[in-house]
């Protein structure tokens, strides 16, 4: 693949091409090899930096979250109401969210496609029509089963406390080739080992031309005669990576996979989305909690896939367990306390154990542009059903930490002591603790520009073309109509790979 | 033990990236005097360690990864902060500086702020711990004294890269000679 960086560019450019990508992450980089091996002419714009994997891969955490993720890795959705504050972590570097993700692969679950066949009326998402898409994905990203060597003791033990509660782990399947356990992937593999889309998707569409700008800003789409035409943009240039010279690239297609925080704002610089009124709504985030429990015994939680096992026991509660873990230094910010009781705690990391739930929650969020900013503010209203379902999350992890012999677990609610019996889990469980004071992470932004039978319910056809404006193409996760209840790195690749296939089939309408 | 005798190699910025960083600051002079003792608060230990080599490090490292964020979370930062120097005042009511007490009552006072019953006041501090932590446990030293060992669960050797920078000219060149030519 041939990366431009933007920052070292002296000067503005203009381009033309068949096809613009505007952004390389999961959905950007998918549409743009189909595209390249289709035998068109394709350029990538990525706002982001790009980092050679040798390069990231020795970033210590806090550098790859000032390099490589949104916002220093401190982006987040804004509570409205009984709602915690909650941390949504995004990629903006070339190859996106999926340098941070944990490599974990799920299918989209067919009760969910079911759903939007029968409620969204969207018949071209049954499990049968998604099926090669999901198969082309998983040959591509190479995903297998974690190997049993890779099961970190970590792991280990929040298996042990679910089968005490009766609850069955399975092995998670991970884009992960050659991986050696060391529990960093979400601040970019150290070894190269994950299938990010940097090392699996770009790269394979170099041999066909594909070329990647690195640092490029889109601010708005170029319309004429009603139709998208192009992008408008400036580079992010030394010394401060603020906008400096003027680009454009004019495509026959325009291709937006900025992301479900900023594809809206992009998308609303072509007047789209007015019609619906739906654009930057529906916006879903999957709200984690993770727990971190103490045992006795050396746990040494980083030697390990940093995810490695999963239960779907609790999916009729809207509840996933996935088993997680972090950067040390990620840990101990968490822990209780400051002073010496941070020390005393942070001293323990050998004996720290990790468990992690999610929520399969309600489309509760809102994306709003704020004058003067790049980045725009989500607000998040969480559903009464959906925080009963992460207090019970926590209880069910707490719960499974005492079972697997912790001594002590420090509950993700902050200034609250660690708990040390199953009768402190079970006054948390029903204490009903205010939402703000509850520590809460998302992964897995999706939905602000949702796909939909007509431009009354959604932004985006089937198809992934917008309905308000011929040329252009949405094809990252702001199109799920939906909550997943489920990581969401494969079923966006899935979703981008349909639509690059049928917008390719479809090229001549698309050219003409 | 001094500070250099647990200490292995000098924090870098990653052998030095090979692409080119921006180089962008938050804080002023004033503010980076306040962030200190803040965070010698936040991670004593009870120990008389000197641990100045740490915070002299700390401090500038804590810049650059909020000085990564938007002008919302800057602000967000600088507000809190300078909240945060009024903390005896929050907690106490007693007109006076936090960077201004001694180490121990810094860390008494940000104890109290953190058990605090007015939940904002609570969370003032959040933000700051999780910055300070992030950044603080990542010196080889705080590391060390974590238990972390940096080993994997194998210890097979990183991969070669294998994607390629070129100048603009170049693609440029390339792509008129596939293409006809920019436009």
């Amino acid at each position: 693949m041939t990366i431009v960086r933007g920052r070292d560019l002296t000067d503005g450019f203009t381009e033309s091409c068949d096809v613009v990508v505007v952004g390389s992450g999961a959905g950007g980089a998918v549409f743009a090899r189909i595209a390249a091996e289709a035998g068109r002419d394709v350029i990538v714009l990525e706002e982001g930096g790009y980092y050679a994997p040798e390069e990231y891969g020795r970033f210590r955490p806090s550098e790859s979250l000032a390099r490589l993720g949104r916002e220093g890795g401190m982006s987040a959705a804004i509570g409205l109401g009984d709602t915690p504050l909650i941390v949504v972590n995004m990629g903006r570097a070339v190859g996106g969210s999926s340098l941070w993700t944990g490599a974990v692969c799920f299918r989209i679950p067919d009760r969910v496609l079911d759903e939007w066949v029968r409620e969204h009326g969207l018949t071209d998402l049954s499990p049968r029509h998604m099926e090669s898409a999901f198969e082309e994905v998983e040959r591509n990203l190479e995903v297998q089963e974690v190997p049993s060597a890779m099961i970190s003791r970590s792991s280990a033990l929040f298996a042990e406390g679910g089968r005490q509660m009766g609850v069955e782990f399975a092995r998670l399947r991970r884009n992960t080739v050659g991986c050696d356990g060391c529990s960093r992937c979400t601040f970019g593999c150290p070894h190269g080992a994950k299938r990010s889309v940097d090392l699996s998707y770009l790269p394979q569409a170099r041999e066909h031309g594909a070329v990647v700008y690195s640092d490029c800003l889109v601010e708005r789409v170029v319309v004429e005669r009603e139709r998208a035409v192009g992008v408008r943009g400036r580079i992010l240039g030394p010394p401060q990576g603020r906008p400096t010279h003027r680009f454009e690239v004019r495509a026959k297609l325009v291709v937006v996979a900025c992301g479900t925080l900023h594809t809206p704002k992009l998308l609303a610089t072509a007047g789209v989305g007015r019609a619906s009124r739906q654009l930057g709504r529906n916006v879903t985030l999957h709200p984690g909690f993770r727990v971190t429990a103490l045992f006795d015994e050396e746990v040494l939680g980083w030697r390990g896939a940093m995810q490695s096992i999963t239960s779907d026991h609790f999916h009729e509660e809207g509840i996933l367990l996935n088993s997680v873990y972090s950067a040390p230094s990620v840990l101990a910010a968490g822990m209780p306390g400051v002073g010496p009781t941070l020390a005393r705690y942070a001293r323990q990391m050998r004996h720290v154990a990790v468990f992690g739930g999610m929520v399969h929650d309600s489309a509760g969020g809102t994306i709003r542009s704020i004058p003067f900013s790049r980045e725009p503010a989500l607000f998040y209203r969480m559903d009464p059903r959906d925080k009963a379902r992460g207090i019970r999350a926590i209880a069910l992890l707490a719960e499974m930490a005492f079972l697997a012999g912790a001594r002590e677990v420090m509950i993700p609610m902050f200034g609250a002591p660690p708990i040390r019996t199953m009768d402190d889990v079970r006054r948390f469980a029903s204490s009903a603790p205010p939402g703000p004071r509850l520590e809460c992470f998302s992964q897995h932004p999706l939905g602000s520009a949702r796909m939909a039978t007509d431009a009354l319910r959604g932004v985006v056809s089937s198809r992934g073309e917008t309905f308000e404006l011929g040329g252009l193409v949405v094809a990252d996760g702001s199109v799920v109509p939906s909550s997943l209840g489920v990581n969401s790195q494969v079923p966006v690749m899935a979703m981008a790979t349909r639509i690059a296939h049928l917008a390719m089939e479809d090229w001549r309408r698309h050219a003409a | 033990m001094s500070d250099d005798e647990t200490r292995g190699p000098a924090p870098s910025a990653a052998d030095g990236p090979l692409s080119r960083d921006f180089e962008r600051r938050t804080f002023s002079d004033r503010e980076r005097a306040v962030i200190r003792p803040l965070a010698e608060a936040v991670f004593y230990d009870e120990s008389d360690r000197d641990l100045s080599d740490r915070f002299d490090w700390l401090v500038p490292e804590v810049d650059r990864l909020v000085s990564a964020t938007s002008w919302r979370v800057r602000l967000a930062y600088r507000i809190t902060l300078s909240l945060l120097s009024f903390a005896p005042f929050l907690v106490s009511l007693r007109f006076c500086r936090l960077s201004t007490r001694p180490v121990t009552e810094r860390a008494a006072l940000l104890a109290r702020l953190d058990h605090h019953p007015i939940g904002v006041l609570r969370l003032l501090l959040v933000p700051w711990k999780t910055a300070l932590a992030f950044v603080y446990y990542e010196h080889p030293a705080a590391l060390a004294e974590t238990g972390y060992d940096d080993t994997c669960a194998t210890g097979a050797p990183r991969r070669p890269g294998i994607l390629g920078v070129v100048p603009l000219a170049e693609v440029t060149s390339r792509r008129s000679r596939a293409h006809g030519g920019p436009t």
